[in-house]
């Protein structure tokens, strides 16, 4: 009898623990989720908050008829498009939904509706304040290649604040009508956070850390490279041969088939481990914005498929906004951190709440790794593939380049590339660049690179 | 389990009256589960008492083999350390000094014993009493108040009439009815609270339901009183097993000869007078009775059979009505009575063995349980049509945040089935995460106590009868309370005392008033025995 009780009770236990559970992890999610009939209520019983940048733009707002508008100038609305949303709920990653909680109120406590019911005000959302510069992301927008889509973040990697979150194309929340009729386009889908691409050879930076972490005597190792490297049934090739290099020269030189040789001599678990612990396969439950989850196959892989997971490409998928927390992993010494999009949240009655808790920091790389990645990310942009990311006036970046290919078809240009960040204190920036089908790397996306993170220092956010 | 009893003298009648009036007091008893007996038991009123219910019969027995027992150190040991068997005699005749100090002192200790037994059972934890009592009386009057005013510049008298018969009949049920009637004061503050939130929350979606559900309300504290007094007074259950057995599998029959599939079951049926009722919902007190009955009497796996097999009758006419969520309560619970009743832990493991084999068989065979499964793994993959209850019940809960969106306002009615299966969302978005908590704390207090009442009972029957209420309730509160929460796939049960429904509020009441006719039962007795220790 005492066993039954026992049982129950563990069950009753384990069922009020998940409870728990599930509601302090996804609570937000199921509030903010597009499928919520709640959403489009409370959208005609409240007046919604407004949303502004972190310099005080304020980029949505809810006007005396309870219409949503949105900001003046149209590039700064098409700029932020994707990280607000639409009104209709279109875009279901935007704040407009995401952080409907606040924004609709759901958040507010009796007293505070009690406050605005006895005095008779309608109820109004709280007002939230983000960490993005609509000016940065206004001049992003502006100098992201014509015609081509893709997707550039920009993050603080001491506050984690991420400061743009530009993806292309993009729509105008006040003319919707326009933006779905041309759904082709894809303008509602935020690339920074919900496109999963290959991540061609800025995937190298993990391989290179595996390697660090799990193979002794890296610093002897030398690999010739003849423009081949036969694996399986198929075989990684180069442009044209490297002949014998470093590891470090391999990095700047971006050399498939010495990081194809290095994945055999890991093997798919360490580097799976690896993988895993800068946040390939995890299921990020971020309190303040949703990122798809980036995938690495570990699950029975043949010799050429490591070889292809090693350098980027086969399977592999990561979005550009996990790209760049790699690179700020890498610049906060392998400590890696959530991205912050809320910068701060005011009620109605003025008084500040308090943030959603992120989770703790989590070391994902030993510090000594961290730095010699540094280094060699540093000889990328001073004398590898990435020079034209470089900074003038002593701003010191570190970089990794790449060119993914998307296709079998070698007429159709490779994903250009970007991930890196400034190394000095003042400007601590991290960056992922990605132009989809836009050509090389270095050519391409580390030229945009620069420019962004010029504007970054030059705004000095 | 009847050592684990404890009790304070031992004191047997004589027979004329038969046994079943034997009033055995013994402290940890030897008698194990399967019934043995000291070797040198001598069934004294054997041909005195008839045809009886065989626990009480066995428990004579072993009182008489304690006064046995209780004889032969007294010879042996004149003035020596009593053994504590003897202890336990403190009605033995002994003229000796320190034999009667002893006397003096366990006399006392057993009347202060008695004593806070009797405050216990009588009071039933008096201050918790009252404060759940008052604590359901005000979230009724409040509830039902606001109910009344919600609409500007109207009155909704009907809202009025209802406070004024759920108030007092809150307040009265759990104090003032319990010292008139063999009813348990904490189980039934704890049923009244419950019964309070769903009358509130189902009048504030869809009045019509609330007042419904208020009507099967009045007439569930029928049915307990009812069954109350039944469970208290009936001592030969032989005949009303064998009835309840018969008519169980009846009722079982009916919706599949008049039944109409609904919602890929067919576990309703229609009858003239009755109305529309769940016969698999009144099944569960014939399945409850039937096990307490054959398990406590027959203590062989043979003996015990009629029930196993009334239980698998039961299961296979389940399987066939696709009703697999109750087919799944019926199931658990008669492996957890198997196990308490007889502790044979390798066939209880091969009855879950046999459980999970027909599991992955109805796997296999039922499409709409695949569909069950692949949506608890993930709804998100068919949101507006597979998905779609569940995940609007996830919103729901969500929307609801720590401290919920206020009685009477959300949308709870977007979830579908709001009214029954997810009641415990639209309790969550309405009154918050933390009520919700509290809602299963209260199902945990249920258990609790209604496990600490039968494990007082004195009859092996009353044991498992409180044993198997206990099991049912907890496991389909669990199996619909974490449906709901999406940590197990979801089955299609009612919750417990808050869903809509007279057939389940009407069977949760009578498994109820079973638990209240034991406790009444241990309390009549306690007092019994302390009168005989005083007198």
């Amino acid at each position: 009898m005492r066993v039954l009780l026992t049982l129950l009770l563990c069950l009753f236990a384990a069922m009020v623990a998940y409870f728990c559970y599930s509601v302090y992890f996804y609570g937000g999610r199921w509030v903010s989720n597009v499928h919520n009939p709640r959403i489009a209520d409370g959208k005609q019983k409240v007046i919604m908050g407004t949303v502004t940048d972190r310099d005080g733009t304020v980029l949505a707002y809810t006007d005396a008829v309870g219409e949503r508008r949105y900001n003046g100038n149209r590039e700064t609305r098409m700029a932020v498009s994707q990280v607000i949303g639409d009104d209709g709920g279109k875009v279901s990653t935007g704040v407009d939904t995401f952080h409907a909680q606040y924004l609709l109120g759901f958040k507010s406590s009796v007293l505070e509706r009690l406050s605005d019911a006895l005095t008779g005000t309608p109820q109004r959302g709280d007002d939230v304040q983000l960490t993005i510069s609509e000016r940065l992301s206004r001049y992003i927008s502006a100098q992201f290649p014509a015609g081509k889509r893709g997707a550039v973040v920009v993050l603080n990697y001491k506050t984690n604040e991420i400061l743009a979150m530009v993806s292309m194309p993009q729509f105008d929340p006040t003319d919707m009508d326009g933006a779905l009729s041309d759904e082709e386009a894809g303008a509602l889908i935020n690339r920074a956070t919900q496109g999963l691409y290959p991540p061609g050879s800025t995937f190298k930076i993990v391989t290179l850390a595996s390697a660090l972490t799990n193979l002794p005597d890296l610093e002897d190792f030398s690999f010739d490279c003849t423009g081949y490297y036969a694996v399986g049934s198929y075989s990684v090739t180069e442009k044209s041969a490297h002949g014998t290099q470093t590891l470090s020269q391999a990095f700047r030189n971006s050399c498939n088939t010495t990081f194809a040789a290095l994945s055999q001599d890991l093997g798919y678990q360490m580097l799976g481990q690896t993988a895993e612990a800068l946040g390939f396969n995890e299921n990020f439950l971020f309190k303040d914005l949703i990122v798809y989850n980036s995938s690495y196959p570990i699950d029975d892989l043949s010799a050429d498929d490591l070889a292809w997971s090693s350098i980027g490409q086969g399977r592999v998928l990561a979005t550009p906004m996990h790209m760049a927390l790699i690179a700020s992993a890498i610049a906060g010494g392998g400590v890696m951190n959530e991205p912050r999009l809320l910068r701060s949240i005011t009620t109605a009655q003025g008084s500040e709440r308090a943030l959603p808790q992120a989770a703790a920091p989590r070391r994902v790389l030993s510090e000594s790794v961290a730095a010699r990645i540094e280094k060699e990310m540093i000889g990328v942009v001073k004398s590898g593939t990435g020079t034209r990311a470089a900074l003038p006036n002593g701003y010191t970046v570190a970089g990794k380049t790449g060119s993914a290919e998307a296709s079998d078809d070698k007429s159709i240009e490779s994903h250009a590339w970007f991930v890196g960040y400034i190394t000095n204190d003042n400007a601590p920036y991290a960056i992922c660049v990605l132009v989809e089908h836009g050509g090389s790397g270095g050519g391409v996306a580390a030229p945009l690179a620069r420019k962004t993170l010029e504007k970054a220092i030059n705004l000095g956010l | 389990m009847a050592r684990r009893q404890q009790v304070y003298t031992a004191r047997v009648k004589r027979a004329d009256d038969g046994a079943q009036d034997a009033k055995i007091k013994k402290k940890r008893t030897g008698e194990s589960e399967d019934g043995a007996l000291p070797a040198k038991t001598r069934p004294r009123r054997e041909a005195a008492a008839p045809e009886k219910d065989a626990a009480v019969r066995r428990a004579s027995k072993t009182a008489a083999a304690r006064l046995e027992a209780d004889d032969a150190p007294k010879k042996r040991t004149a003035g020596k350390p009593v053994t504590k068997a003897a202890k336990s005699a403190p009605r033995r005749r002994q003229s000796d000094s320190p034999a009667a100090r002893r006397r003096a002192k366990e006399k006392a200790r057993v009347s202060a014993m008695g004593r806070d037994r009797k405050r216990q059972l009588a009071r039933g934890g008096g201050f918790a009493v009252w404060l759940i009592a008052l604590l359901t009386a005000a979230f009724d009057v409040l509830g039902l108040l606001l109910c009344a005013v919600r609409t500007q510049g109207v009155i909704d008298t009907q809202a009025l009439v209802m406070l004024a018969v759920m108030a007092p009949l809150a307040l009265l049920t759990a104090t003032v009815l319990p010292r008139i009637a063999p009813v348990d004061p904490l189980l039934m503050a704890l049923t009244n609270f419950l019964c309070g939130v769903s009358v509130v929350i189902l009048y504030t979606v869809s009045p019509e339901r609330g007042i419904r559900q208020m009507v099967f309300y009045v007439a569930g504290l029928a049915v307990l009183l009812a069954a109350a007094w039944f469970v208290s007074r009936v001592r030969r259950w032989h005949g009303f097993t064998l009835l309840a057995m018969v008519l169980g599998i009846g009722a079982l029959v009916l919706p599949l000869a008049f039944g109409e599939w609904n919602y890929g079951a067919k576990n309703w049926v229609s009858l003239p007078v009755i109305g529309s009722f769940q016969p698999s919902e009144l099944v569960k007190l014939a399945l409850v009775m039937a096990m307490a009955y054959y398990f406590s009497a027959h203590r062989t796996v043979w003996q015990m059979m009629p029930a196993l097999v009334f239980a698998a009758a039961c299961l296979v006419l389940l399987m066939l009505q696709h009703d697999l969520g109750t087919a799944l309560i019926y199931y658990l619970t008669t492996l957890a009575l198997f196990y308490v009743a007889c502790g044979n832990l390798p066939l209880t493991a091969v009855g879950l063995g046999g459980g999970v084999a027909a599991a992955v068989l109805g796997y296999r065979m039922f499409a709409h349980v695949k569909v069950r499964v692949a949506m608890w793994q993930n709804p998100w993959s068919d949101a507006l049509d597979k998905g779609y209850q569940i995940i609007q019940a996830l919103l729901a809960i969500g929307s609801g945040g720590l401290f919920g969106v206020g009685l009477g306002q959300g949308t709870p009615e977007k979830i579908p089935a709001y009214y029954n299966d997810f009641i415990f969302a639209v309790v969550c978005e309405q009154l918050g995460i933390v009520f919700g908590i509290c809602v299963i704390a209260v199902y945990v207090l249920i258990l609790l106590r209604g496990m600490e009442v039968s494990m007082r009972a004195r009859r092996s029957f009353d044991m498992l009868l409180g044993c198997g209420v206990v099991a049912l309730l907890g496991v389909q509160t669990f199996m619909i309370v974490a449906g709901v929460i999406k940590m197990i796939p979801l089955t299609g049960v009612t919750m417990p005392f808050l869903s809509y429904g007279g057939s389940s509020l009407l069977s949760c009441m009578a498994m109820m008033g079973m638990l209240c006719g034991i406790s009444g039962r241990v309390r009549e007795e306690t007092e019994e025995d302390i009168l005989s220790v005083k007198g």
